[in-house]
C-alpha cells in the first residue's frame, strides 16, 4: 500500500496557470498566485474580473491593494480583516463593494499574495465567511456569451483563459471587436466578414492574422456576439 | 533522539495507562474488532485502506500495551495481538494520529461505546512529548499561549477592532448605538467567542451585541481585551498541561471581571473543554458564575419571544452542520436550530444530523493543518461535500471557527458556490434593532 | 489415560472457575480504582433512571451497534441470545431442575420436547452463526484487515465447543443427563470423581475441556466485553 505521507501531499499538489493579457502566471492549489513576485497590474486587472469586480478596478481598489503590498513587502505580514479595513477608513459593507468575495479570498488573491504566507501569519485569515467567486460572464455549450451587453474588455481574457492558450488580439485586434460591437448594437446583426474588412480597411488575410481561431469563431466570439447571430 | 530513547519514552507513557484514565485501559482489553466503528468514520468512508481503519489506529498503542502490560501478550507475543514498538515507524505513527478528527462518531455506534478518539488523542500525547506534533499545531499553541488568542493580536488592536464593530454595526443600524463592553468588572455575562470571530469574521459577535441590546441589557455583559478567544489547542495535541494553562486564564479573568455567567462563543471545542471538562471535572474547584453557550442564551430569547427577524434578509437556502463537539460532545443541537428557523427563509436540514452528524473532516485540529489539506479535501471531507450538496443550500452555517475552515477550503476545493459561515452571523443580518433588520451591503 | 482423566474431570475444573472467578474480580477492582474524567457522549439520559434504561437497552438489544452495522447486528445478536440460551440451558446438565419445571406444571414430556426443540434449534443456530460470523471476518474488508490470530481463536473455540456439544445432542447414542448430573453433584461436594465413567466419553471429555479453557481464556482476552461492556457505555453515557 503506497504510504499517503505529508510530505507526498505537498510535492504532488496540483499547480495550475492562468493567464492574462498574454501573460501565464503560475497558481498554488488554491489559486493564489505562487510565487507571489510574479504578480504585476496585468494579473491583479485579469484577477480582479475572474473574482467578480465588474468595470475594472478603480482607484479606491487601487489604494487598499497598494496597503495590503506594502504590509507584505515591507512588513512582511498580512493585517486582520478589521484592522485592515480601519487602517484604510473602510466599513465592512465598503469592502464588500469593492472586493465581492471578500478580504482573504477577493483582495490578497488580486494583491498577489500567496495563501500558504497568508495561513502563516494567521490561520483564522482563511475562513473568512464570504461568497465564492461566480462565473464572471455567462458562457452558453458552444462557448459564446450568452448576453452580449455582460460584455467587457475583460471577457477577452476570460476566453482565453478557458481556452489556456496565450493568445491575445492586441491593440488592433481590440479595434476590430469593438466595431463589431457597434455594429452589432447598431444593426441587431453580425456583419460579414467582407463588411468588417472594407469598414477596417483590412484584407482577409490580415484579418486572420489577428484571429488565428477565425472569424466567427474567433473575433465575433472575442466581442461577445451570439452564436446564432 | 535515538531510536532506544525514543522507544523508551514511548513505552514508558503507553505503560502510564495502567494508572491512567479508566476509559483507556478498557479500551485496550475489551475491543471485538468487529469494524463497526470503519463503517462509521469519516476517515474510513472517505477511503476505506487499513491505514484509516480506526480498529488499526488504535490498535497502533494497544500492541505496545498488550506487549508491556497484559501476561498473554508478555507471553503469546502476536498470538495475542502484542507487538513491540519499532521507533522506525514513529513518522508513520504521528501520521495516524493525525488523520482522526476525534469526532467521537465511533462511539456512538460501537456495541461497546469504546470512543477511539481518546485513544488518537493519547497517541498525538506521546509524539507530543517526543517533540513531533507538527509544527502548525505547535505554532497556534505557542501563540495561544503566548498572547491568549490564536490571533496574535494585542489588548490594543482588539480594543481598537471592538470600536470599529460599534461603528459598523452604527452604520448597519441607521445611527443606533450597539454597545460592545470591554473589561466591565461587574458585569453578569462574560462573552468568550473564538478571536475569528471578533477579527476576521466579525458578523457573530455583531450578532451577539445586537441580542444584548434587543433584550436592553447592553450594560449587563462584557468581553475581555485580555481574554477573547477560547480556542485552545492543548485538547488537540494531546498536552494536557499547556490545555489547562490556556483554560486557567480564562477562568481567572472571569473570577477578577466578577461575572455570573461565562457566555462561550461558536467553538465547539472551547465550548467543550470549558463546560464538560473543566466545570465538569472540576479543574479549579467550585465556580463562582455559570457556563452556557451564547446560542443557549439566543434561543432562550427567542423561544421567550423577545426577538424578531426579517426573514427576508436571509432568503438564500440555508444548512446547518452540527460541529461535533457542540452535537455528540456537548448536546447543544436544537438551539442553533432554533436561531436558523427564526432569522432563515429556507432551513434545510442534512441527513443524519444532530449527534449522528458526521465530522466535517477537520476536527481535532486538523483543520489547521495546510500540510495534510489534500487528505482533507479528498478523504476526510468526502461525506461532509456529498452531504451538503444533497440539501442544495447556498449557505452552510457551523458553529465552530475549525469547522468553517475546512467546510471554506472544502467548497473552494471543489468548485461549488457554497458560502460557510456563522450562526449568530445570520442572526445578525436578520434581527430587528428598533423595528429595523440591518441595511447590510450584500457581497453581490 | 487416567491421569490425563484427573487433570481434565477433576482438576481443570476447579481450576478455571479459580481463574475465572479470581480474573473478573481482578479486573473489575483494577477497572473501578482507575480515576475516569468525564466523557459524557449526548444524547445522554438525563438521570439515573434513563442511564439504567438506556444500558438496558444496549445490554438486551445492542443498540448502538443496531443503528451503527445492521447486518452483523442481526448475527452478533443472534449469537448472543442463544449463547445466553445455552447457558441457561445447562443448568439441565448440572442439576435436576426439571423438578422446578414439574412444579410449575410441566410434563416430563414437555420438559423433554423443550430441552429438544429450543435446546436443538440453540444448537443450530449458535453454529451458523458463528460459521457466519467467521466468514463475516474473511470477507468483509474493514473486519478482515483488523482480525488477528486471536480474533479467530475466539470464535474457533466457540465453533469447536458447539460442534462437540452439538455431536452428543445430535448422536443416535442417547446421552444420560443423569450420569453429568451425579457427576457435577460430586464436584460441587468435594468427593473424588476421577473414576467416574462419564469421563471415559471421549467427546464430552473433549467439549467439557474447551469450555473450561473458554472461561479461563476470557478475563485474558477481548471476550472480557461481557464484563467490561457495562462500564465502558456509563462512561460515555453518563450525564
Ligand atoms: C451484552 C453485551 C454484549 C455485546 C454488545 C456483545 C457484542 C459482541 C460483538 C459485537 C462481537 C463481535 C462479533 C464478531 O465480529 O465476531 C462479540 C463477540 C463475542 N462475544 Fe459478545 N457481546 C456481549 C456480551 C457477551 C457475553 C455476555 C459473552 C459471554 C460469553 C460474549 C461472548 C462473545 C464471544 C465468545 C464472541 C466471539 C468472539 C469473536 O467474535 O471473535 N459476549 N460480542
Ligand atoms: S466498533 Fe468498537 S469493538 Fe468494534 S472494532 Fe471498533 S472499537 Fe472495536
Ligand atoms: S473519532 Fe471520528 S475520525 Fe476518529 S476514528 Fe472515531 S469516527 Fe473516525
Amino acid at each position: 500500500m503506497p504510504t499517503p505521507s505529508w510530505i507526498r501531499f505537498q510535492v504532488e499538489a496540483q499547480l495550475s496557470e492562468i493567464i492574462f493579457s498574454g501573460r501565464s502566471y503560475k497558481l498554488d492549489e488554491w489559486g493564489f498566485l505562487d510565487p507571489p513576485d510574479q504578480w504585476d497590474r496585468d494579473f491583479a486587472n485579469g484577477m480582479a474580473i475572474v473574482q467578480g469586480i465588474r468595470g475594472g478596478l478603480g482607484p479606491a481598489h487601487w489604494s487598499f491593494l497598494e496597503y495590503l503590498r506594502r504590509k507584505f513587502h515591507e512588513e512582511n505580514t498580512i493585517p486582520l480583516l478589521v484592522v485592515a479595513c480601519m487602517e484604510n477608513r473602510l466599513h465592512l459593507s465598503d469592502l464588500r463593494r469593492l472586493f465581492p468575495t471578500g478580504y482573504h479570498r477577493g483582495a490578497c488573491r488580486i494583491a498577489g499574495i500567496n495563501y500558504d504566507f497568508i495561513s502563516s501569519v494567521n490561520l483564522w485569515h482563511t475562513y473568512e465567511t464570504a461568497p465564492p467567486a461566480k462565473a464572471p460572464y455567462d458562457i452558453d455549450q458552444v462557448g459564446f456569451l450568452k448576453d452580449h451587453r455582460q460584455w467587457d474588455p475583460g471577457f477577452v481574457d476570460f476566453i482565453q483563459q478557458m481556452g489556456g492558450s496565450s493568445y491575445h488580439p492586441g491593440k488592433e485586434g481590440m479595434k476590430i471587436l469593438l466595431y463589431l460591437r457597434r455594429r452589432y448594437r447598431d444593426t441587431g446583426t453580425v456583419p460579414t466578414v467582407f463588411e468588417t474588412c472594407t469598414a477596417n480597411g483590412l484584407g482577409l488575410e490580415e484579418l486572420g492574422k489577428l484571429f488565428p481561431g477565425g472569424y466567427r469563431r474567433g473575433a465575433c466570439r472575442l466581442a461577445g456576439l451570439p452564436f446564432l447571430g | 533522539m535515538k531510536p532506544e530513547e525514543m522507544k523508551e519514552k514511548v513505552v514508558s507513557s503507553i505503560k502510564a495507562i495502567e494508572k491512567a484514565p479508566r476509559s483507556m485501559q478498557m479500551y485496550m482489553e475489551i475491543c471485538a474488532k468487529c469494524g463497526t466503528c470503519a463503517s462509521v468514520c469519516p476517515i474510513y468512508f472517505g477511503k476505506p485502506e487499513k491505514r484509516y481503519n480506526p480498529a488499526e489506529r488504535s490498535d497502533l498503542v494497544r500492541r505496545i500495551y498488550k506487549r508491556y502490560c497484559t501476561m498473554s501478550g508478555r507471553l503469546l507475543g502476536s498470538l495475542a495481538g502484542a507487538q513491540d514498538f519499532d521507533p522506525g515507524k514513529m513518522q508513520e505513527w504521528v501520521e495516524m494520529f493525525y488523520e482522526c478528527t476525534g469526532c467521537r462518531r465511533c462511539a456512538s455506534f460501537c456495541p461497546f461505546g469504546i470512543d477511539n478518539s481518546v485513544i488518537t488523542r493519547k497517541g498525538r500525547a506521546v509524539a507530543d512529548q517526543l517533540g513531533l506534533t507538527p509544527k502548525t499545531m505547535l505554532k497556534v499553541i505557542q501563540v495561544s499561549l503566548a498572547t491568549g488568542n490564536t490571533d496574535n493580536a494585542s489588548p490594543a488592536a482588539f480594543k481598537a477592532a471592538i470600536e470599529f464593530l460599534e461603528e459598523e454595526m452604527e452604520e448597519e443600524h441607521g445611527g443606533t448605538k450597539i454597545k460592545i463592553p470591554v473589561d466591565v468588572v461587574g458585569a453578569e455575562y462574560f462573552y468568550v467567542p473564538p478571536s475569528g470571530d471578533v477579527l476576521v469574521n466579525p458578523e457573530a459577535t455583531m450578532g451577539v451585541a445586537k441580542v444584548f441590546h434587543v433584550l436592553g441589557m447592553q450594560d449587563r455583559w462584557t468581553m475581555s481585551s485580555k481574554c477573547f478567544d477560547g480556542a485552545n489547542y492543548g485538547l488537540f495535541t494531546g498536552d494536557d498541561k499547556s490545555m489547562k494553562a490556556d483554560n486557567k486564564a480564562y477562568v481567572e479573568e472571569a473570577r477578577r471581571l466578577g461575572v455570573k455567567v461565562m457566555l462561550m462563543g461558536e467553538c465547539g471545542h472551547a465550548h467543550r473543554i470549558m463546560k464538560m471538562m473543566m466545570e465538569k471535572g472540576r479543574w479549579w474547584g467550585d465556580l463562582p458564575f455559570s457556563i452556557i453557550n451564547c446560542m443557549e442564551w439566543t434561543a432562550q430569547q427567542i423561544e421567550a419571544g423577545r426577538l424578531q427577524f426579517d426573514k427576508s434578509k436571509n432568503a438564500q437556502p440555508v444548512t446547518y452542520h452540527d460541529p461535533c463537539n457542540f452535537g455528540r460532545s456537548c448536546g447543544i443541537v436544537d438551539e442553533p436550530r432554533k436561531i436558523m428557523e427564526a432569522s432563515c427563509a429556507d432551513f434545510r436540514e442534512m441527513y443524519p444530523n444532530r449527534a449522528e452528524n458526521w465530522c466535517c473532516g477537520g476536527g481535532g485540529g486538523l483543520s489547521a493543518m495546510d500540510e495534510i489539506k489534500e487528505f482533507r479535501m479528498e478523504v476526510s471531507g468526502k461525506k461532509k461535500l456529498a452531504q451538503i450538496r444533497e440539501t442544495g443550500a447556498t449557505y452552510v452555517a457551523t458553529a465552530c471557527s475549525n469547522c468553517k475552515r475546512q467546510l471554506t477550503q472544502l467548497m473552494e476545493h471543489h468548485g461549488l458556490e457554497i458560502e460557510v459561515g456563522g450562526v449568530h452571523d445570520m442572526l445578525s443580518r436578520a434581527i430587528l434593532v428598533d423595528g429595523k433588520a440591518a441595511e447590510r451591503v450584500s457581497y453581490d | 489415560m487416567e491421569a490425563l482423566k484427573f487433570l481434565l474431570g477433576v482438576f481443570l475444573p476447579y481450576l478455571a472457575l479459580l481463574v475465572f472467578v479470581g480474573g473478573m474480580l481482578y479486573r473489575l477492582a483494577r477497572w473501578k480504582k482507575l480515576a475516569s474524567p468525564p466523557m459524557t457522549l449526548y444524547p445522554a439520559p438525563p438521570d439515573e433512571a434513563g442511564n439504567l434504561k438506556n444500558l438496558l437497552k444496549e445490554t438486551l438489544f445492542f443498540k448502538s451497534l443496531f443503528h451503527g452495522d445492521r447486518w452483523l447486528w442481526v448475527l452478533a445478536w443472534l449469537f448472543h441470545v442463544v449463547l445466553a440460551l445455552i447457558f441457561v440451558g445447562h443448568f439441565r446438565v448440572f442439576t435436576n431442575v426439571d423438578a422446578i419445571f414439574m412444579k410449575m406444571g410441566m410434563s416430563e414430556q414437555a420438559i423433554l420436547a423443550m430441552s429438544g426443540g429450543a435446546g436443538g434449534a440453540a444448537g443450530v443456530i449458535i453454529l451458523v452463526t458463528a460459521i457466519v460470523l467467521l466468514v463475516r471476518r474473511l470477507v468483509v474488508q474493514r473486519a478482515r484487515e483488523i482480525t488477528s490470530v486471536a480474533d479467530y481463536f475466539a470464535l474457533a473455540l466457540i465453533g469447536l465447543i458447539v460442534f462437540t456439544g452439538d455431536i452428543m445432542r445430535f448422536s443416535s447414542e442417547h446421552f444420560d443427563l443423569s450420569d453429568t448430573r451425579s457427576y457435577f453433584a460430586g464436584l460441587a461436594t468435594f468427593s473424588n470423581v476421577a473414576g467416574d465413567p462419564l469421563l471415559d466419553n471421549g467427546v464430552f471429555l473433549l467439549h467439557m475441556t474447551l469450555a473450561l479453557l473458554l472461561f479461563m481464556y476470557i478475563p485474558f482476552s477481548k471476550i472480557l466485553h461481557l464484563g467490561g461492556f457495562f462500564f465502558t457505555h456509563q462512561l460515555i453515557r453518563k450525564n
